[in-house]
């Protein structure tokens, strides 16, 4: 049997635990404070990072893995496997994929498909946390790339930030610009739309906020459920309390944004993510 | 070959010194250009980290090629952001050239700048002209044709400053977001300083000499257009210090934006046009604003005008300048003060129709109906946001012999604007009642206003001129201020609502918003206060909670 390795990039924002259990590669993302540059969840974890983010006179900044990185894991992994599925956070976000891309010249390996989620966080998670059990399972890699096309548009991610101005900072605001300087501080609910960050709803205070996501998830047929916070797990209780009454709280999955995604998003974010089925 | 063609590898490492240099000089302003394709201003600081890491190493006798080599792989290892992983590419690029012709020549570099132009071309998913992308294309097309001719390295290196600069000024010109942010792209003239860099070190060996040479070319790169992204381009609103400020779009075909970019600030100040020959946004302070909105009617279709500080000769003309032709619902909203009759307009768009009313000036219903009657949306929801208002309003229900029109039975501002926060256009009449609905159902109001007269209530006394705390229709308490009143309200609010929205009448108009934040963020840690201007008269203060 011909072996596949799953390959993401470390704004996917899954657990360690189930990265590890699903035998999945990350490929770390950079986050600078100045010239001070750290690897994305491996050198700097969440809270370290949050700490540093409320004390430092510098807002960081990221930056997608150098091509070079992608080069030296697909040379290591192809060592070990026949081929590499490689997805990541939308080309709109970062240039992310598009090192991905140029390392698979750069190989020259046919191997190795890349591919664009045109989501984020943990849309991109939900994703690659399919693909990863289709992997385990044994299916061939044709009908893993085929499934990743499939689940693409149906990965949803919704979330809500306590303040705009991170996302205007790191120049991700998208389509939710409007909302900046709104004069009641209506906040948008967030989502991955074509690949960009726009605005699903709006709600006025973040409680609203979890009402209009368990009203959303209404509508939807979820296998497994993921709640995603930045620094504020009170703020994830919360939510599973009030979504386990549309989805098992067995299925609910709590993770954290990394410190790449955190960098965008602003202490106190959270959200969803998941795949709609039929 | 020409010998005279040849360039040592220490000239090579010593232009690259010079740029890494010139980088550090100016890495401030190249992050300021930086729009596209994200504007997170760090454009300079991804060069510069990116030239800083690349491996220098070389000994006397070690062979170009291995520090080409090395060179390329340190940049494709290092290369950090966009504008880096681009940059990356012309040590790629070069170490191919290299490859290739087994020298290093005019020629090698000329081969290098087509190759980077064409690997970029090739590893974007959707490559942008008007970027260093463009700079890379003109220059090394320029190389091909000049480096046989070219007598020295300082005359090749002054055919492509040339072309560089050249280059980057067209950069606006090619990419839309570069012009409307009125700058040069920041990665294409982070590569310009580095190819004129090395041009200005044949020149001049003194230091000064040099940096004033660099910010000659520098200054000429971006004449005409600002040094940094505008602060407008990043965030619309902004503090108004004359006239109406007025912001609109304008939608149209084969709109001639630069006629209009010329016309357009003849009405006001501070005029900033952006958009393209589709769409427009503009906005501009003037005296009057009824001279730019019929000249932008002349234009195309008038979007989403919003004006501070308007008075009702404003709102009746904005009523009637709207487009509806879009709009399946309209609201009515009745409600009086500029304030206000922003954050409606403001949260509904172009949906929102304002009628001057309140509690001591009720509409009649004539009033109401000439506006229905000049409504051309399939629907109408009413909003009376006073209980008075709210009879009239179902009166006329009873009367009107129109379909379509539904009433939300809002009995305060604060109810009305709650509301409208969930007023979706898409949605049908019965599903936005609904929702609108839900808006109101949570929330806690409170208002403050000055008695008029002696009164007991409650057992107690209130006197004339004393400032009475109402929540949720009963009156709590009566101060000698009203600022103890609010105070006294939101103390009471903030244990059972998470976000507190204070909205200011016209007699407390000129009170100081930071010290209520500061008295207010001393006791609520987790909760938040919007402060908002209504202008409303009577009331001192509107307190919505959620």
């Amino acid at each position: 049997m011909s072996k596949i390795a799953i390959v993401t990039d470390s704004t996917c924002d899954l657990p360690i635990k189930v990265v590890k259990e699903k035998n999945i590669t990350v490929i770390p993302l950079n986050v600078h404070f100045g010239e001070e540059t750290f690897l994305d969840g491996i050198d700097i974890k969440p809270d370290a990072f949050f700490e540093k983010l409320s004390t430092s006179k510098i807002h960081p900044q990221t930056s997608q893995p150098s091509v070079g990185r992608f080069v030296e894991s697909y040379e290591k992994l192809l060592k070990t496997h026949d081929s590499i599925i490689s997805v990541h956070i939308s080309g709109k976000l970062s240039a992310t994929y598009s090192s991905a891309l140029q390392a698979q010249k750069e190989v020259g390996n046919d191997n190795i498909k890349v591919i664009d989620s045109m989501n984020g966080t943990l849309g991109l998670g939900a994703i690659i946390y399919k693909l990863a059990e289709l992997n385990q399972e044994g299916k061939t890699f044709e009908n893993i790339v085929e499934e990743a096309e499939k689940l693409i548009p149906n990965a949803k991610f919704m979330g809500l930030v306590p303040t705009l101005e991170y996302l205007a900072k790191g120049g991700r605001i998208g389509k939710a610009k409007h909302f900046l300087g709104s004069l009641l501080k209506t906040k948008p609910i967030l989502g991955a739309v074509d690949g960009e960050i726009q605005s699903v709803g709006k709600v006025k205070t973040l409680v609203q906020g979890m009402d209009f996501i368990v009203d959303e998830l209404k509508n939807h047929n979820i296998k497994t459920l993921f709640i995603v916070h930045a620094n504020h797990s009170e703020r994830a209780n919360l939510l599973k309390d009030k979504v386990s009454e549309v989805v098992d709280s067995k299925n609910i999955i709590i993770a954290e944004f990394g410190p790449v995604v955190g960098t965008h998003l602003g202490p106190g974010a959270f959200g969803v993510g998941f795949i709609s089925s039929e | 070959m020409n010998t005279n063609q040849e360039i040592s590898l220490e000239k090579l490492i010593s232009a690259i010194n010079n740029f890494i240099f010139c980088l550090n000089l100016y890495k401030e302003k190249i992050n300021n250009l930086n729009v596209f394709p994200v504007p997170d201003g760090d454009t300079g600081t991804n060069m510069l980290l990116t030239m800083k890491s690349l491996d220098l190493s070389y000994k006397k006798d070690s062979k170009i090629e291995d520090f080409l080599f090395s060179l390329k792989n340190s940049s494709l290892m290092e290369a950090r952001g966009n504008s880096g992983v681009i940059l990356s590419q012309f040590f790629l690029g070069l170490f191919s050239a290299y490859e290739k012709n087994k020298v290093l020549s005019f020629q090698t570099l000329a081969d290098a700048i087509v190759n980077a132009a064409r690997t970029t071309r090739e590893s974007l998913p959707n490559p942008v002209d008007g970027t260093l992308l463009t700079i890379y294309e003109d220059v090394g097309t320029i190389a091909i044709r000049k480096f046989e001719s070219s007598k020295n390295l300082s005359d090749f290196l002054e055919e492509l400053s040339l072309q560089s600069i050249k280059s980057v000024k067209d950069t606006p010109n090619k990419l839309q977001i570069l012009k409307e942010a009125d700058v040069v792209d920041s990665g294409g003239l982070g590569f310009a300083m580095m190819i004129n860099s090395w041009f200005i070190s044949t020149l001049y060996k003194n230091q000064e000499d040099i940096e004033k040479k660099l910010n000659e070319v520098y200054l000429e790169m971006i004449s005409g257009l600002s040094d940094s992204v505008s602060k407008d381009f990043y965030d619309d609103s902004e503090e108004i210090e004359w006239g109406n400020c007025t912001v609109f779009t304008v939608k149209g075909e084969n709109m001639d934006i630069s006629k209009h970019r010329k016309k357009i600030p003849e009405f006001g100040e501070s005029a900033v046009i952006t958009g393209d020959s589709s769409l427009m946004k503009i906005h501009i302070h003037v005296l009057e604003t009824d001279p730019i909105i019929e000249y932008a009617n002349s234009i195309g279709a008038v979007e989403k005008i919003f004006i501070q500080n308007m008075d009702e000769q404003t709102i009746n003309m904005l009523n009637s300048k709207k487009d509806y032709k879009n709009i399946n619902t309209s609201i009515i909203s009745i409600c009086e003060g500029n304030g206000i009759i922003n954050l409606f307009n403001e949260t509904a768009g172009n949906a929102m129709h304002v009628l001057i009313g309140g509690p001591k000036k009720n509409p009649s219903i004539n009033d109401i109906l000439e506006i229905v009657k000049n409504i051309k949306s399939k629907n109408i929801i009413i909003l009376p946001n006073n209980p008075n208002i709210l009879v009239t309003v179902k009166k006329l229900l009873e009367i009107s012999d129109r379909e379509g029109i539904g009433i939300l039975e809002t009995k305060s501002i604060q109810q009305g604007i709650s509301s409208v926060v969930y007023f979706d256009d898409s949605k049908t009449l019965e599903e936005n009642i609904t929702v609108m609905n839900k808006g109101i159902a949570s929330i806690e109001e409170a208002s403050v206003t000055i008695s008029t007269r002696d009164v007991k209530l409650n057992g107690k006394d209130i006197k004339k001129n004393d400032y009475i705390a109402i929540l949720n229709e009963e009156i709590l308490d009566s101060f000698n201020n009203p600022r103890k009143a609010l105070e006294y309200l939101l103390n009471d609010m903030s244990s059972r609502n998470e976000m507190l929205t204070v909205i200011i009448g016209h007699d407390s108009i000129e009170e100081d918003h930071e010290k209520l934040e500061e008295f207010f963020y001393e006791q609520n840690n987790d909760n938040e206060l919007v402060i908002v201007e209504g202008n409303q008269p009577y009331y001192n203060y509107f307190i919505l909670g959620e």
